[in-house]
Formats: C-alpha cells, structure tokens, sequence
C-alpha cells in the first residue's frame, strides 16, 4: 500500500513539473517524464521481481517444460516496452515514430516466438505422418 | 429282464461326463491381456463384468486425472500471463496483438504433443477393436447358423466385417488427418482471429460429426433391414424343417423335432455367452481410451470456461477448440465400439427361432 501511494506521489509530481515546463522548453518537459518513468521502474524492480519469481514457481507447479514459457515472457516484455514507448513518442508529438515503433514490436515479437512456431510445426508434421 | 436290462443301461450312462456349453478357444485368445485383467476374469455375467470394470476404472482415474491436469494448469497459465498485460490498451483499447499470438502457440504447443499421444492411445483401441469384432463375430455367426438362422448370421457378419473395414479405413485416411487440420486451423484463427478461418475449423468439425453419426446410422439401417427380412426368411425355413421331420419320420419324428428344438435353443444359450463375452470385452478394450480422452476433454472444457470468465480474447475459443478435438477422437473410438456393440444387439435380437 505504501509503496503504490509513492508511486502515485512520484507519477504526480513528474506530470505536474512536465506540464509546467512543457510550455516554455516541451523537450526538457519529455524528459522529465522519462525520467519519472525510469524512477517509477526501479521503484518497482523488486516487486517485479518478487512477481516474476512467483510465476516461475506456479510454472515449475504445472510440471511442464518452463522453455515453453519463456519465449512468452519474452513476448509479454515485448508488448510491455512497445506500449510504454509508443505512448512517449505520441507525447512528444511523433505519432508515426509510435506507429513503427510498434511495427518493430511486431516483427520482435514474431522473433521471440519463433521457437514456438517451429516446435508447433514440427509436432505438426509428425502428427500428419502418422 | 429287459426291463432291468434297459435301467441297468440307462444308469451305465448316467456315469458318463457331460460337458458344458463353453466360449470357443479363439474368442477367448482375441480379448487383449489388458482388457482380460480389467475385467478380472467376470466374463461371463454381465453385471459382473461391467462391476469389475467401473472398480478398476475408478482406481485408475485419480492417476490419469492427475497426469491430464498438469496440460491443463499449463494452459490456464499461459491464459494468466497473457491476461496480466489487460491493463496494457492502445488507442483502440485492445492489447497487442502479438499477446494472443504468443499465448496461441504456447498452448498449441503444450496440446500438441497430449494430441499426438491419445490419438495413438485411440487408435490402438480401435484397432485392437476390429481384430477382437472379426473373432467375435465369426463366432457369433456360427452361433446363429447352429440356431437356424443361417442367412441373417452371413449377412450379418459379412456386412458388419465390411463397414467395419471402412469405418476404420475412413477413421485412419480422412478423420483422424481432418482432426489434426482442425486443431492447426482452430490455432491459426486464434492468432489471427479476422480471417475466416475460424468458419473453416468449425465446418471441418462438423464434418467428422456429420462423417461418423452417418456412417452409424447407414450400418444401424443395414442390421435392422437385413434383420427384418432374412430373420422371417429364417423363420420360415426352421419351421418348415421341423415339419417335414416331424411329418416324414414315422413314430419319432415328432420325439426328433423336439430334440431339434432343443439344440436351437442351446445354441441360443451360446450366442447369449458369446454375446455377453462380446460386449464385456469391447468396453474393457475401450475401458482406458474413453477415460483419458473424455478427462482431457472435461479439463479443457473448464480451462475454456475460466479462461473466458478471466478475461475473454481468442484464447478461450482455441482451448475450447482443441477440446473439440479430444471430443472427436473420443467419437471415433466410441463408433467403432458401437458397431460391435450394435452387431452383437443385432444378433441378440434374432431370435424367436
């Protein structure tokens, strides 16, 4: 509980002291919010951590092979930083930057579940076999 | 004297053994060692058997339960982490569309290989069916020639043996291939849910439905047609035989006419042995196949149901989807029991002999 009121108080203030400095110098007011999003981050790297940890533990639970979850975490993280980057370029006035930012997005995530898609294919082909 | 000469003959014969009706040797051979120690060697009343089997079955189904589940809690998983990025929305209020696709594949990916090993499971038992039903059915036949049914036992067998043939023939070239084209066009259209292909895996769907339910039911017509004519041609052929021995044999033909009924009617005693063993034994063959594919069928279903009550999005319709495709293979082990099972009724049900 603490910890979301100083996150809410963190957010608060470097929105506030974006706005007031977006009138007179908007590129000093974009990086403020980076900024205030990069403290927010490691503001919550241990709890992010403590979750990530807990999810290892129910994937262990299930008894399957955690590779087959990892390109998802990856894919999660994807879509994760695409989001969070997309909205800062919208901020900043650059929407089309934001569109091919999550194009790239796209494409990575294609990549990350590669192994995925090759697995799938592959029990694919051996199902059709026989 | 003679008087004491024939009961001395009569009690001379009293001393010697009798046998008793008894299943023919290959029939026993044909019931896989599998099925036989499911059924705890109660092969030859009914209730017994099917008791047996429930218990065996019962003890067995915690084990399978807990092995299906781990897929299952795997595919939950895989719907949780997708749905902890819901908080995630574009301008359109969506999530990435990258998030779906890779919980697609990862569940695709864990229900692949489950598919590919009930599938086999499947296949086996509707192999071992077919072997077991050609045996069976030679002997129920025999059995119903012995009875005086001699046309419906070969139209029977022949036209069970055939449709069997083909039920398989079909299952193995077309079905079994249309469900793994189901499965892949049901992940497919999670990945990419606005294509059509989502209409395309539904009508594969029912097409197997359609394929299996009509092929049942053109075989149940066969055995009733075939059963309604050749049964009152039969009739008419017994009757007729006991009244030309009863009328054309002098003073014993009526006494042989009688003994003729009487071994009918042991043969029915047979056929009903051979007709209980039959039935025992095609549910103790399907007894592990129907149980793995209908848990795995039933944990899909609920992983659907929470998955859809978690958060909605195309992964609730591909677990669902690919718990269809547990349910088709279940449907195809269970239509090649039924048309043993549907046989042996059919000969049950040629009587009045």
């Amino acid at each position: 509980m603490e910890l979301i009121i100083r996150l809410v108080a963190l957010a608060v203030l470097a929105a506030l002291l974006a706005l007031l400095l977006k009138g007179k110098q908007g590129e000093l007011g974009l990086l403020v919010a980076l900024a205030g999003l990069a403290a927010l981050f490691l503001a919550l790297a241990e709890p992010f951590g403590e979750l990530i940890a807990f999810l290892r533990t129910l994937s262990e639970g299930t008894g399957l092979d955690a590779a087959v979850f990892t390109p998802l975490y990856k894919i999660l993280g994807i879509a994760l930083v695409v989001h969070l980057g997309g909205q800062l370029c919208r901020d900043a006035g650059e929407s089309a930057l934001a569109a091919g930012l999550e194009t790239a997005g796209s494409v990575c995530a294609i990549l990350a579940a590669l192994p995925l898609l090759e697995r799938a294919l592959s029990l694919l082909g051996e199902l059709m076999q026989g | 004297m003679r008087y004491w000469l024939c009961l001395f003959a009569a009690l001379a014969l009293l001393c010697l053994p009798a046998g008793a009706v008894e299943l023919p040797k290959e029939l026993t051979d044909a019931l896989p060692s599998q099925a036989e120690r499911l059924l705890e060697g109660e092969t030859g009343d009914l209730l017994g058997g099917v008791s047996a089997l429930w218990g065996n079955l019962r003890q067995e189904a915690g084990k399978i339960l807990r092995s299906r589940l781990k897929t299952a809690a795997g595919v939950l998983f895989t719907v949780l982490l997708c749905g902890m990025l819901g908080g995630l929305r574009d301008g359109n209020g969506a999530v990435p569309d990258f998030v779906p696709m890779g919980g697609a594949l990862v569940i695709a990916a864990l229900t692949a290989s489950s598919l590919k090993n009930l599938v086999g499971l499947g296949w086996e038992a509707m192999e071992a069916t077919s072997v077991f039903g050609k045996a069976l059915l030679g002997a129920l036949a025999v059995s119903l020639a012995a009875g005086g049914a001699v046309q419906t036992a070969s139209l029977q067998q022949v036209g069970t043996v055939l449709f069997g043939t083909f039920l398989l023939e079909l299952i193995r070239r077309l079905l079994l291939p249309l469900v793994y084209l189901y499965a892949a066009t049901v992940t497919a259209a999670a990945i990419a849910p606005e294509t059509p292909l989502r209409s395309l895996a539904e009508a594969i769907r029912k097409a197997v439905s359609w394929a299996l339910g009509g092929s049942l039911a053109a075989f149940t017509l066969y055995l009733t047609l075939t059963g309604a004519v050749s049964g009152a041609a039969d009739q008419a052929a017994v009757r007729a035989a006991k009244a030309v021995l009863s009328g054309t044999v002098p003073v014993v033909g009526g006494i042989l006419s009688d003994a003729a009924e009487t071994l009918l009617a042991g043969a029915g005693v047979l056929r009903g042995g051979i007709g209980i063993f039959g039935t025992l034994g095609v549910l103790a063959i399907c007894a592990y196949p129907f149980l793995h594919l209908g848990i795995q069928y039933l944990l899909y279903r609920g992983a659907g149901f929470l998955a859809e009550a978690a958060g909605g999005g195309p992964l609730p319709k591909l677990i669902g989807g690919l718990g269809s495709a547990f349910a088709l293979v279940l449907g195809m082990t269970a239509s090649c029991a039924a048309v043993i099972i549907v046989a042996i009724a059919a000969a049950m049900g040629a009587a009045g002999l």
